[in-house]
């Protein structure tokens, strides 16, 4: 494959000084940029336990009479589904007639070090169920979980499944040990052990860095040199400010839990092998018989397709969809087409399997 | 024990020579004029938030890294004819990546069959070479793509604050703890050579590609670079598709496990020496403390139990109220 090149020394001083022209102008627009709030639509706190509280999204729109209770993960923050006024899956959600629930899971701190999964999965995620259930006199909710906290769902769900009506995972990692994953194959000759006892909870930073060496050329590097190229456009650079600082806000991961994460389910991939202990409970994928709604992304470098879409196989459900989107990890939720195409389906999917 | 120390100084002294070499080519006058630029406009930046400071930071050095992309393409590619002779600075790149892997199996090799002991004289110097060793794998870490090793910034501040500690506490102690130290050191120093190894060779990889290429460009092909960012945009494309299946590899797994776990072996043993200091000044250690939170999370767990018990006898206390109350009537 031969590349024509033709390039003047001339044009290469006459871009740099563009360049540096831009830079200058975008100087002001960048100075004038706000607080960044993190989150948009209205909310009311619910439940507070420790540093987790329970919110629920208000609206208008309200149609299904079955509540869905979002669970995000432990990994940056839960904003990043209601980012902006028009790149909101939570908007999308009411939009789409459904009651919505989050679980936002804080700040992390030495406190929590002792914490485990047994303590998130059966502890907080069954205690919100509950709050949720009393409130509205029922005893079913739909679930919905992001990434890890999508596997979190997973494991809710098997040991818990009379309390889920249905259950929508997103972007969820259910197969650790496929070939294209690069965090499990960078994870697999890391002494788990060493790492916990040595740090205690595991720095937000660590882990957004290692995020960021998965494509370190694009995201620490050419990502900026775009950022100058929309200087000049205030709604364009608000939109990079939101996100820049969703992706730095990286709350410390609580180091019992992230040491069995990463050993049974990184490690040993116990979650598909039906050996994954939480708590007194065996994880057995085969209990969760309710309809499933499995969301992932085609080109997600973190939680590869194979690693989500192999649920098909685990899972009891005789209702089991898939809906896949043309785009990476967080556009499934921040970029243009993911509004259109994502949160009012899963809406629609939703309202269908609870009259 | 000198000699080794007198070696490592010299193959550093040349090693920073290498790495200086691309920015000393050329006798323009104007040697950082597209470089000048980032820092005046860093210089007209003012505090405001943190968020937007950090922002400034990293564009600031992105397009300082970018414009020192745009000098070395013009320095080393620029002809008499007033045109850009890419193969002229792809061979320059080429050639400085074989050095720096030349240079990176040196240091690795030292590493291998260096033996000498430390001791309180050699200490300092020791040291400080130790610590260029970390400056130059950063930097050459830093020039492929800005690439950052997982918690570097922690590793290397947390390592060398460490060691200020370590000198003026270990040589008080017996000779072999502080020589198990230094072992650990030297093995996490190792394993970050033996990282920065693989990111040159992938970057020499990337550069041969980038040749080829070029070597023969067709006149009826679409694939046209006629401007610096697109020039960039290919050579960001390249390299990281090079890094995507070299990180694949059983080689980076490898050597990616051996950086992370030789650096926590080494702060996990400086860490339990500082807690044994704790004790004679009755201070608390860290050990201590994590003992009473895990104590504290126990009794919190077994609390939340007991009020969910609590809550459910209150439940049927109350069905068995309404019921007797129900049949009372």
């Amino acid at each position: 494959m031969g590349f024509k090149f033709n390039l003047r020394s001339e044009d290469v001083l006459t871009e740099i000084k563009e360049f540096n022209q831009k830079l200058s102008q975008g100087l002001d627009n960048l100075k004038n940029v706000g607080d960044i709030p993190s989150g948009v639509s209205s909310k009311e706190l619910v439940y507070q336990e420790d540093k987790l509280k329970l919110f629920r999204y208000q609206s208008e729109k309200r149609q299904n009479s079955i509540p869905l209770l979002v669970v995000y993960a432990l990994v940056n923050r839960p904003y990043m589904a209601d980012l902006q006024k028009n790149r909101s899956t939570i908007q999308g959600l009411l939009n789409s007639g459904q009651d919505v629930y989050l679980i936002d899971w804080g700040y992390p701190d030495r406190n929590d070090k002792y914490l485990t999964m047994d303590d998130y999965i059966n502890g907080y995620i069954n205690r919100c169920v509950d709050v949720i259930c009393q409130r509205h006199g029922i005893e079913q909710i739909n679930l919905l979980g992001i990434c890890q906290g999508g596997a979190f769902s997973l494991c809710y769900t098997a040991l818990h499944p009379i309390k889920v009506k249905n259950l929508v995972t997103m972007v969820t990692p259910v197969d650790f040990k496929t070939q294209d994953n690069m965090l499990s194959h960078w994870i697999q000759n890391v002494d788990v052990d060493l790492l916990v006892d040595t740090m205690g909870n595991i720095p937000g930073n660590l882990i957004n860095n290692t995020f960021l060496n998965l494509k370190p050329y694009q995201l620490m590097g050419q990502k900026y040199l775009g950022l100058v190229d929309i200087m000049g456009n205030p709604e364009e650079l608000d939109t990079f400010m939101h996100m820049e600082k969703w992706i730095f806000d990286s709350p410390d991961l609580v180091g019992e839990t992230f040491r069995q994460f990463l050993k049974d389910c990184f490690q040993e991939n116990k979650l598909v092998k039906g050996q994954l202990k939480i708590g007194q409970g065996i994880v057995k994928l085969e209990n969760i018989t309710m309809p499933v709604l499995n969301v992932y992304a085609k080109q997600d470098h973190l939680v590869p397709p194979a690693s989500s879409k192999v649920l098909k196989k685990y899972v009891g459900s005789s209702d089991y969809k898939e809906l896949s989107f043309n785009g990476g990890h967080i556009g499934i939720y921040v970029s243009g087409k993911a509004q259109k195409q994502i949160a009012p389906k899963i809406g629609k999917w939703l309202s269908e399997r609870c009259d | 024990m000198q000699t080794w120390l007198s070696n490592q100084k010299q193959l550093i002294d040349s090693w920073g020579k290498a790495l200086n070499s691309s920015s000393e080519q050329g006798s323009n006058p104007d040697t950082n004029f597209a470089t000048q630029g980032i820092q005046d406009w860093w210089q007209k930046a003012q505090i405001h938030s943190p968020e937007i400071n950090q922002l400034f930071d990293k564009v600031a050095a992105m397009g300082n890294s970018y414009m020192q992309f745009a000098e070395q393409v013009y320095k080393t590619g620029n002809t008499n004819e007033n045109e850009i002779d890419i193969l002229q600075w792809l061979e320059h790149s080429e050639q400085l990546n074989k050095n720096w892997i030349l240079q990176l199996s040196a240091l690795l090799e030292q590493q291998d069959t260096s033996t000498g002991e430390i001791t309180q004289t050699n200490w300092q110097s020791w040291r400080e070479l130790s610590r260029q060793v970390f400056e130059i794998c950063n930097r050459l870490q830093n020039q492929f793509g800005d690439f950052k090793i997982p918690g570097a910034e922690h590793t290397q501040d947390g390592f060398f604050n460490l060691f200020d500690m370590a000198e003026s506490v270990f040589f008080r102690q017996a000779e072999d703890e502080i020589q198990q130290h230094l072992v650990h050191f030297n093995h996490y120093k190792k394993a970050n050579v033996a990282y920065s190894l693989i990111l040159a060779k992938n970057s020499l990889q990337a550069t041969q590609i980038l040749k080829d290429n070029f070597s023969q460009p067709e006149d009826d092909s679409d694939l046209n670079i006629s401007s610096l960012r697109a020039l960039y945009d290919h050579w960001v494309t390249v390299n990281e598709k090079v890094y995507a299946e070299s990180a694949l590899s059983p080689e980076y797994r490898q050597a990616y496990g051996e950086l992370l776990n030789s650096y926590l072996t080494f702060k996990k043993g400086l860490d339990d020496s500082l807690a044994r200091h704790y004790q004679p000044f009755n201070l608390t250690s860290r050990t201590e403390l994590d003992s009473l939170l895990e104590s504290h999370q126990l009794l919190q767990r077994e609390n939340k139990l007991l009020r969910e018990e609590l809550h459910k006898l209150s439940s049927r206390i109350d069905a068995l109220e309404n019921k007797n109350n129900d049949g009372g009537k």
